[in-house]
């Protein structure tokens, strides 16, 4: 029977990190790190990681709120999105509109502006380092072969960036942006599938130097892209959940899987 | 939207569009407000 248990690891900063972790019937040879969208450790993403480990993984999805779990919780992150519907769509990015609104927050709605938002760069950095961290810790703790990292929305993005700093052996990024440097795609050692939706501007604007890349630096990389389909299609329950290319995604994210994983 | 460079915030905009599209695509139609990505609802009373 599955196991499953809220296990902490230390992080680069000395600060204790939270996740979720479930543990399949049989013992692991392998692992995969759950990277969360960016309302935190959901529904869904408990769901995926239970998934992972009937396939037989040992999957750990680390709380990238860890620090402040108490203030970025689901419902308040949707509810300071909502309150982004006053500025109009063109001037949302804004530095000047979102200090505007920042006025108009309370402490903890603009403490979650702040991090996701105005000091994106910092938080990023430190959401990667724990990921770096839970790579660490899954190798020296579980006594696993193999680590895989997939993220979905902002996690996919960050596992992106985290495959090219620690040498995962696989990684599954749906809907995720580029790394930084396109150029350290040549320091990533596990294979990568990347997927995504056919309506995402904001992501897909980048893959046409992703493309460059992958061909100049090679890394061994598999790609779906689904037309007709939002960011976030993947997520059960969602507004934009599509059902058919879900399922399509799963079923290609499992053969990737058993692939490099076993 | 335009990419802002970053994985959080680029996600974080995103969000906020799908929510609102959602939220307005329930005008006239169902009761209560999106909650959430995995479709939790605040159901108002009759």
């Amino acid at each position: 029977m599955q196991r499953e248990e809220v296990v902490k690891y230390r992080s680069f900063d000395g600060a204790e990190v939270t996740a979720f972790l479930v543990r399949p019937s049989t013992s692991a040879n392998s692992a995969v790190v759950v990277v969360h969208e960016i309302f935190g450790i959901t529904d869904f993403i408990r769901n995926i990681t239970r998934r992972l480990a009937s396939l037989g993984y040992l999957a750990i999805a680390p709380n990238l709120y860890s620090r402040r779990a108490n203030v970025f919780t689901e419902e308040r992150i949707t509810g300071v999105m909502r309150r982004f519907w006053s500025i109009p769509p063109e001037r949302r990015a804004s530095g000047e509109a979102v200090a505007e609104l920042m006025r108009t927050l309370t402490v903890e709605e603009q403490e979650i502006v702040r991090e996701l938002v105005v000091d994106r760069v910092k938080t990023e950095e430190r959401m990667i380092n724990d990921l770096v961290a839970a790579y660490n810790h899954v190798k020296e703790t579980y006594g696993v072969s193999k680590v895989a990292v997939m993220g979905f929305c902002m996690g996919g993005g960050l596992a992106f960036e985290a495959l090219t700093r620690v040498p995962f052996d696989a990684g599954v990024i749906y809907y995720g942006r580029n790394p930084r440097n396109l150029e350290d795609l040549a320091k990533v050692k596990g294979a990568i599938l990347a997927i995504y939706a056919g309506e995402d501007p904001s992501i897909n604007q980048g893959l046409p130097d992703l493309m460059r890349a992958v061909i100049t630096y090679k890394p061994r990389f598999e790609m779906a892209f689904y037309p007709g389909t939002r960011h976030a299609f993947a997520t059960e329950g969602g507004p934009v959940y599509n059902e058919a290319a879900a399922k399509d995604a799963w079923e290609r994210t499992v053969n990737f899987l058993r692939k490099y994983l076993g | 939207m335009s990419s802002t460079g970053s994985a959080i915030t680029d996600c974080f905009l995103t969000w906020v569009d799908i929510l609102e599209e959602a939220e307005k695509s329930k005008v006239g139609g169902g009761k209560g407000r999106m909650h959430g990505p995995t479709g939790k609802h605040e159901h108002k009373p009759d």
